[in-house]
């Protein structure tokens, strides 16, 4: 019946090749479907001569801008589209013709995913019926049988219904047995509805050699393994991006043209052509935008210089608002002003920081504290405008108040015109060896060796290496595919997920714009475009963070006013300057406070003696990976001892580095170096930095490296100068700090610091009632306030508030002692701590059951009062506390009726109260632990903390003490840094990977850790290198760990 | 009244390394899913610093080797449970005590025995030769055998003011009372049961309640103690699961065992024998090979079980490496001399399934006898097996020969008409058997119609892989 | 699609123009339905007859010699009740089985020689548990033949054999035997023996096209 007919052959070179575009392809923004990037497809499609490539992934937008930016390198046309299954699983792919179908297509595509839970979608008929203009649509039949014929012809029905003259049949062949018959009975099909039928391929893949990947993607999205996964793999690898030779083989030609008649209709829209507008109703009747922008700045400039503006300053005032209008995004620093302003109403700290941030602008509007006033420096360039970039303005807040801010904005501009900002959350090598290793059948166990072996951790120790350490045989085939297939998806989007802090508001509804889909949090909408995304589209995003340090001060400056102090309502109220402050943090005094107060900031404080607010800048951007990977800190430190007319400069950047004696340390400074060496252009040096951000992804420097030394040889700069600008460009990486930011936070640094300085009773109160937050544990923020002579007094039902608080001492004004609150025992709720309170207020509690009762305590809540040793003053000691409150029933009216006997019990013994005391809230103040088995330690040779204060440089000695802090930060090369607290205080404890490696389980595992080593004590900087470590846990037995590992 | 108490601390550890003996060091997980802990680790583990409460990641960092298996609590039900069947021959009544202790009143045995130290001494050799390490301790009260079993092994206190001076000495920790209980009543300053057995008892209940207060009467023998006495099951059924693979008969040796010597603790208990018992070994993708012990007459001793068993193992030749061995013996007839062959000739008609299931195999083997089972695969060879059938998975809507040759064969000579075709299969490569071909439904010149492929991209070559039948 | 994709017998054999024998059955012959309407109409009892063996012989694999007992097959698993494949040539391909219908639970392969292969068709046909047992054995002699015939009617079973057309002269004790040949590119079904039919010459059915 069939005519004999062999195969076509498969490279036959002379085989005419049509012209063809492809509509119907998914990048990898179809989570665990698509299997190539748009950078790949675009290439790859290029590379065969296509005429179109449509993305069309499925329910989302989130791949368009990258497919944008691939499209442009490419110089191919980009098609953008969507594809979808209904409820009643009809397939449909929806191709942009204009503005308006884009628009439509943002609108369903936001429909189907508001309506269902994160990750997912729901759609109807009826949705897509609802459609206007401006889309064409594909309808995937998929493949045909006798069965389902009568439902394809009212698929087939429905389609040219409602979309006659703008749909089309896609006929996807895939080299399936009966390809010929199919497209035979879908021409027909075609026919009798008088729906055109035209090519496409449903590319999931841009190379026929990803099938494995994709594959393993398919197992991902199941998860089971790809042995298991059985029919829901692909049968082949047919659905990468064909030759078109091959594809004239598998379609008749008129199907092939067809594609191109599509293509022409869509062909013509740009993404770009969208149309941002920023909210405009902050503006008052009868005023435009930038006549309120000067008003409201001029108004500040008003409060900020009550004697007058210095003239400097208008000048630089006017230039400011004068590139603010040129790029117009008055709107945008109105929206700041509004959410700052509303803030501020509601007495929530916050304070501005970024390149934008730091403008005289943004001072007099109030969005930043930093008094361009006291450095001028910073305000010679207004970066971020003139290298027509959106401005940046990220907006710290209190982190216990943000969630007020953002349900202001989401309240002032609607859902609909509000929308955080996608993060994409993709996948590194660890995540993807778990589940490529899942896909290939691993067991769990193995998975979990996979990922150690895989986690960064490790340095530079090639990957079959330390897969062989973990006892992998890396010559199987099983792990040669996971090196490989790991690699593949190193790096490939895995989810969206919401972005920290950044708002997106739009004047027309967002979904105009670009698709909004549900947050995995309740009340939270984000946007399918994430922060580059949204460089790329020039759409406007302000950042709201959190920032614990700021509820602190808030807190610390209410304390103080309430106590009859001074009223610091700003941080800008706080006096600048202040001597003692500085004398504080040179000696690295700074426990508790912002940014200069971990291990690495403390150790440098002492060698670089910040004397003033830019030393503070400074300060808490070198230590920093940046500075300290790309070697600018020994140099820094170097120029600081030497007179100023004895530092040379390189020709040209005195300009640019004489602010940091020559040596780059922020991120603009590397940037503006560029310009002044190597000729880049601001926008060069703008795509630099933006490289920089993602050089994980987009790889290196390479890109930009022969340019920088060709430039730099022409300007007569010497090899080893150029080196060593690209080994600094290089270390800075994605860790470079911008000055913008480091501005902001020396503020807070200051003003912690300030706080700390002359009220160290109220910021410790503060900071305690913050928490958790910082670097340090209760114990020892409790502990730095004792040394410094304040009077703590533990948490009892009788005084403590739920917070800590601070009571006044009878005989001398104005001194206080700590009164340490509820909160710090562990496991109680606040709620209970108001109940507490509000009953003490009625009346004095008579006794533990009075208490009980009128609190309504349960029972756990009775035993941790007791425990906590709270209950002192009704009860007595802990042991009696217990056996009343747990003598206390349910039945309480009954209570007063029973006559309890009352055995003698025994008192507890200092140390049972030391060790309930820290197993309650994690700190005594009966005595240290350590103090109880000094003599033991003695005679195991042990020095106390204060014995080391005047021990020589270079000796060996033996130290013990709780562990408090375990790090090993990433650019430490290995080393684990430990804190070791004892009696008389802290020991910093440098601890090196061979000894790491020796004593394993004694770092891991030791509460109390013991440590052999030498005492190094240079210019202040006192730690003990460690030669062997003893785990010493033993001798305080039920003490539980205490320490802050590893963060 | 003599409550003996044995208590097995190895017991989880036992169980879940019931499967194979651990070489090298070994630990044994417990806790939530998400945090599993060690919760026992052997001496050659200990050697290395692998400790109780360490979680798995820590003890692989002191010791990569480290062998960690799950705890299974059913395993370890099983196990206790085969441990009373092998007591049940000293005490009428034995009853379990979970996880790990089994209590036996061995009062009324004492004469049977020959006193204490002789019926201690048998059962100490006897749990010794099974494998079992144990502590053990009697008194008059099951409670307080208990206790002392797990802290003092080998006391035996026939009367009761002993057993009371040795409890009031006691920390609480070893009270047998709750963790809480014991961490509320040192809280208030308690550390003996001595501190609380003065109490007032009104007082005392309000703090560790009514079962608190009841288990300090049961230890000191001041209320009854209602045990439940194990009875012997009908019918035995035992399934050990290997974390790895274990291939060829000697490894299933050791788990084999294990598994005869509780079907004769079994047995003994019930004082009767089996003549008939299956051993079913599962392996990879559902298969499984079935033997079946079938002996001319009961029988009952641990060794001539294993002996039957090991020998009809040995024989068999397995298909693939096993995951699991099963021991079934539905039948426990009461012992007694063998009356019949068991092979005798039976009528033809009228027989069941499996009789004649066993019947073709006595005589052709194992392996002779298959059942096709449908496998979610593209690969065509792949796409069936041989073993049991499962649900039926999807069906791909593509036609398919009902013969398929064991191996492809060039085809000679070539087709010479295509009726469908190609169809593309690339897949398989996770598993070493990746596949390309383009395959087409032809006819033959003698009319029949095969099914055949070509490597994708080429004329000939043509390869034989099916008949349409 | 499915006309393409598997030549639907049905359709070919039910066609109008096909010969087909009116629907009276024989009573004397307890039969299975072969699940080929016309096939089952040229059969005394209407299908393959219950406690007998049949013989098809064919020319080639391939012709679609099993396609002719799959639906009856299939029929049987359906109910739960056993098939066993002894002997077979080839590896019975359990998509296409399952495709046929066939609940592959019923289903059960002996692989066996040929001595073995008889014993062990006539031990299934005797059990009284299997509802048919199909078996390839080429080289069977009469006296086997003979056994087998006694195990069905013992055992009420289906017994079926395949064998090659090339026996198709020699006598057989077989209630029925269906010659299956292959002609001009089509596969024709011819009636050589059938216990109970009345007409000694039946016509060719023509089954694959």
């Amino acid at each position: 019946m069939l005519p004999f007919e062999l195969p076509p052959p498969a490279n036959d070179g002379d085989a005419p090749a049509p012209a063809y575009a492809e509509l119907h392809a998914l990048s990898d923004f179809s989570f665990q479907r698509g299997a190539s990037n748009a950078r790949e497809l675009f290439e790859r499609a290029k590379d065969i001569g296509y005429g179109a490539l449509a993305i069309t992934d499925e329910c989302s937008l989130s791949g368009i801008v990258r497919a944008l930016e691939a499209s442009l390198e490419s110089n191919l046309p980009l098609i953008v589209g969507s594809e979808f299954r209904l409820e009643d699983g009809t397939v449909l792919v929806l191709l942009v013709e204009n503005q308006a179908g884009y628009t439509e297509l943002c609108r369903l595509i936001t429909l189907g995913r508001r309506r269902a839970a994160k990750g997912h979608y729901e759609l109807h008929r009826t949705d897509i019926e609802s459609l206007a203009g401006g889309l064409c649509l594909l309808w995937i039949p998929g493949p045909l049988n006798a069965a389902d014929a009568t439902l394809h012809d009212e698929r087939a029905h429905w389609v040219a219904k409602h979309f006659s003259e703008r749909a089309w049949l896609a006929v996807e062949l895939h080299r399936g047995q009966h390809d010929d018959a199919e497209l035979m009975a879908l021409r027909e099909l075609g026919v009798r509805h008088a729906l055109p039928c035209v090519a496409a391929g449903d590319v999931h893949m841009h190379l026929r050699r990803r099938r494995a990947l994709q594959d393993v993607m398919t197992a991902i999205r199941l998860n089971r393994p790809i042995a298991e996964a059985g029919h829901a793999l692909f049968p082949n690898g047919e659905r990468h991006l064909r030759r078109r030779e091959t594809l004239a083989r598998i379609y008749p030609a008129d199907l092939i043209d067809e594609t191109l008649v599509v293509a022409a209709r869509c062909t013509g829209f740009d993404i770009r052509g969208i149309n941002y507008v920023y909210p405009r109703e902050l503006v008052p009747d009868g005023m435009d935008a930038p006549a309120y922008l000067r008003q409201l700045t001029y108004a500040g400039a008003a409060t900020r210089w009550p004697e007058g503006i210095p003239e400097r300053l208008v000048e630089r005032i006017e230039k400011e608002l004068m590139l603010v209008g040129q790029m117009q995004y008055e709107a945008f620093f109105l929206t700041v002003q509004d959410i700052v302003r509303f803030a501020r109403s509601r007495e929530i700290l916050c304070q501005g920081r970024g390149s934008a941030a730091n403008s005289v602008v943004c001072f007099c509007l109030g969005i930043t504290e930093v008094n361009p006033a006291q450095i001028s420096t910073l305000f010679e360039r207004f970066i971020s405008i003139e290298r027509d970039e959106p401005p940046d303005i990220d907006v710290d807040f209190e982190h216990e108040r943000r969630e007020e801010v953002l349900q202001y904005v989401f309240n002032k501009y609607g859902r609909e015109r509000a929308a955080l900002a996608a993060t994409v959350i993709s996948y590194r090598r660890k995540s993807a060896a778990r589940d490529v290793g899942r896909a290939l059948g691993l067991s769990e166990d193995q998975l979990d060796q996979l990922s150690h072996a895989y986690s960064h951790a490790h340095g530079d120790v090639p990957i079959t290496v330390r897969l062989q350490e973990r006892g992998f045989d890396i010559g199987s085939r099983t792990l040669r595919q996971l090196v490989v297939l790991v690699e593949e998806l190193n790096g490939m989007p895995r989810h969206l997920s919401q972005h920290v802090g950044g708002f997106v508001i739009s004047d027309t509804p967002l979904h105009y714009l670009v698709p909004v889909e549900n947050a995995a949090m309740d009340d939270r909408t984000i946007i399918q475009w994430d922060k580059d995304d949204l460089e790329t589209m020039k759409l406007l995003k302000v950042d709201c963070l959190a920032l614990g340090m700021l509820t602190c001060m808030r807190k610390a400056v209410e304390l103080l006013r309430k106590l009859g102090g001074e009223d610091y309502r700003r941080l800008a109220d706080i006096p600048m300057d202040d001597p003692d402050t500085y004398t504080m943090i040179q000696n690295a005094d700074t426990v508790g406070v912002f940014q200069i107060e971990s291990r690495a900031q403390m150790s440098m404080l002492p060698r670089l003696k910040p004397a003033c607010y830019y030393d503070l800048v400074i300060q808490v951007a070198i230590v920093r990976p940046g500075p300290i990977q790309g070697g600018m800190v020994h140099p820094y430190l170097q120029r600081r001892k030497l007179p100023a007319s004895e530092i040379v400069y390189e020709h040209g950047v005195r300009p640019v580095l004489e602010r940091t004696l020559g040596v780059p340390i922020f991120q603009e400074q590397v940037m503006a170096i560029l310009q002044v060496v190597a000729n880049f252009t601001a926008g060069e040096s703008d795509e630099l930095r933006r490289s920089m951000a993602a050089w994980k992804r987009r790889g290196g420097l390479q890109k930009f490296e022969p340019r920088i030394r060709r430039n730099m040889a022409e300007n007569g700069y010497t090899p080893e100068f150029t080196q060593q600008i690209i080994d600094q460009i290089q270390g800075f990486g994605s860790y470079g700090f911008p000055e913008s930011h480091s501005a902001g936070f020396a503020l807070i640094a200051y003003a912690s610091s300030y706080m700390k300085c002359h009220h160290p009773a109220v910021f410790t109160c503060a900071l305690l009632n913050s928490q958790p937050m910082g670097f340090y544990a209760p114990a020892q923020l409790v502990a730095d306030l004792r040394r410094h002579g304040v009077e703590v007094r533990p948490p009892d039902v009788t005084a403590s508030d739920w917070d800590c608080t601070l009571e006044r001492l009878p005989n001398t004004p104005d001194t206080f002692a700590l009164r340490l609150g509820l909160r710090l025992i562990g496991g109680l709720s606040a709620d209970l701590g108001v109940r507490i309170v509000a009953a003490r207020a009625e009346t004095p509690f008579r006794d533990l059951a009075d208490l009980a009762r009128r609190a309504g305590m349960n029972r756990f809540e009775r035993e941790r009062l007791a425990d906590a040793g709270a209950l002192r003053v009704l009860s007595g000691h802990r042991h009696r506390a217990r056996w009343e409150s747990s003598g206390i029933e349910r039945a309480l009216p009954l209570l007063d009726n029973v006559a309890e006997e009352r055995p003698t019990l025994r008192p507890p013994t200092l140390t049972e109260n030391v060790f309930a005391d820290y197993a309650t809230h994690g700190l005594s103040l009966a005595a240290h632990p350590l103090s109880l088995i000094r003599k033991n330690l003695q005679s195991r040779r042990v020095r106390r903390a204060s014995e080391l204060e005047t021990t020589r440089n270079g000796a060996w000695i033996r130290h013990a003490g709780l562990v408090t802090v375990r790090q090993r930060p990433q650019t430490a090369s290995g080393i684990t840094f430990v804190t070791l607290e004892d009696e008389t205080g802290q020991v910093n404890v440098i601890v090196r990977p061979r000894v790491a490696e020796a004593c394993r389980q004694a770092l891991l595992d030791a509460v109390l850790l013991a440590v052999d080593g030498q005492w190094q004590s240079i210019d202040g900087v006192r730690h003990l290198v460690a030669n062997r470590l003893h785990d010493f846990s033993d001798l305080l037995p039920a003490l539980g760990s205490v320490s802050r590992d590893f963060h | 009244m003599l409550w003996a108490c044995l208590r097995f601390p190895g017991l989880a550890f036992s169980a879940a390394f019931a499967a194979t003996p651990e070489a090298g060091p070994s630990a044994l997980l417990d806790g939530h899913a998400r945090q599993r802990l060690i919760a026992a680790a052997n001496e050659e583990a200990a050697a290395f610093g692998v400790r109780r409460g360490q979680s798995v990641a820590a003890a692989r960092a002191l010791c990569p080797a480290l062998d960690v298996r799950p705890r299974d609590r059913d395993a370890e039900t099983r196990l206790l449970a085969g441990i009373a069947a092998w007591c049940y021959q000293f005490s009428g009544h034995v009853s379990l005590a979970p996880p790990q202790a089994i209590l036996m009143e061995v009062g009324a045995s004492l004469r049977l025995f020959d006193g204490w130290p002789v019926l201690a001494e048998r059962l100490r050799s006897g749990l010794l030769e099974q494998g079992h390490p144990h502590t053990l301790a009697a008194t008059p009260f099951a409670a307080a055998s208990w206790i002392f079993a797990a802290s003092e092994d080998g006391m035996v206190l026939p009367e009761r003011e002993g057993v009371l001076r040795m409890l009031a000495a006691l920390p609480l920790t070893r009270s047998g009372l709750s963790a809480s209980m014991v961490k509320s009543l040192q809280a208030m300053g308690f550390r003996r049961l001595e501190d609380i057995f003065r109490l007032p008892r009104p007082e005392l209940t309000r703090r560790i309640g009514r079962d608190g207060v009841a288990w300090l009467d049961r230890i000191r023998g001041q209320s009854a103690h209602a045990l439940p006495a194990w009875q012997p099951p009908a019918s035995f059924l035992q399934r050990i699961e290997f974390d790895s693979e274990l291939d060829g008969s000697q490894p299933l040796l050791f788990p084999l065992r294990r598994l005869t010597r509780e079907l004769a603790n079994l047995l003994a208990a019930r004082d009767g024998g089996v003549q008939r018992f299956t051993l079913t070994l599962e392996h990879a993708r559902g298969q499984s090979t079935r033997i079946v012990v079938a002996m001319a007459a009961p029988q009952r001793e641990a060794e001539r079980l294993f002996e039957l068993a090991r020998t009809r193992l040995e024989r068999t030749t397995l298909p693939a490496p096993a995951r699991a061995i099963e021991l079934v013996a539905e039948e426990l007839p009461v012992f007694r001399p063998p009356l019949r062959d068991l092979f005798e000739p039976v009528r033809g008609d009228g027989l069941d399934w499996p009789t004649l299931d066993e019947r073709l195999r006595a005589r052709l083997g194992d392996a002779a006898l298959r059942q096709i089972a449908l496998v979610a695969d593209h690969r065509p060879e792949r796409a069936m097996r041989y073993g049991t059938p499962g649900p039926v998975v999807s069906l791909p809507r593509r036609r398919r020969p009902l013969w398929l040759l064991p191996r492809p064969m060039p085809m000679r000579p070539d087709p010479v008409a295509v009726l469908a075709g190609p169809e593309r299969i690339e897949s398989g490569w996770w598993d070493g058997a990746d596949a390309r071909r383009d395959y087409y439904i032809v006819r033959t010149v003698e009319g029949q119609q095969a099914w055949a492929y070509l490597p994708p991209g080429t004329l000939d070559g043509w390869m034989l892989h099916g008949w349409f039948a | 699609m499915n006309a393409i994709a598997s030549p639907n017998l049905a359709q070919v054999l039910d066609h109008p123009g096909i010969w087909r024998r009116s629907a009276d059955r024989q009573p004397r012959v307890r039969a299975l339905s072969t699940g080929w309407t016309s096939l089952d109409a040229k059969l005394p009892g209407g299908g393959w007859p219950q406690g007998a063996l049949s013989e098809i012989l064919f020319e080639h694999d391939g012709l679609g010699e099993l396609d002719l007992v799959m639906p009856a097959l299939a029929a049987l698993t359906q109910e739960h009740r056993r098939v066993i494949f002894v002997a077979p040539p080839y590896l019975p391909y359990a998509p296409a089985l399952a495709a046929a219908g066939v609940d592959l639970r019923f289903l059960h392969e002996i692989h066996a020689g040929s001595t073995e292969a008889a014993w062990s068709m006539e031990q299934c046909l005797r059990s009284g548990c299997c509802g048919a047992v199909v078996g390839w054995l080429p080289d069977i002699d009469y006296r086997s033949l003979r056994r087998l015939q006694l195990a069905a009617e013992t055992g009420d079973a289906c017994a079926m054999l395949f064998r090659p057309a090339t026996h198709a002269a020699q006598n057989s004790p077989a209630a029925l035997r269906l010659k299956v040949s292959n002609s001009d590119e089509a596969t024709y079904v011819d009636v050589l023996k059938s216990r109970g039919l009345l007409t000694t010459t039946a016509p060719l059915l023509r089954m694959r096209a």
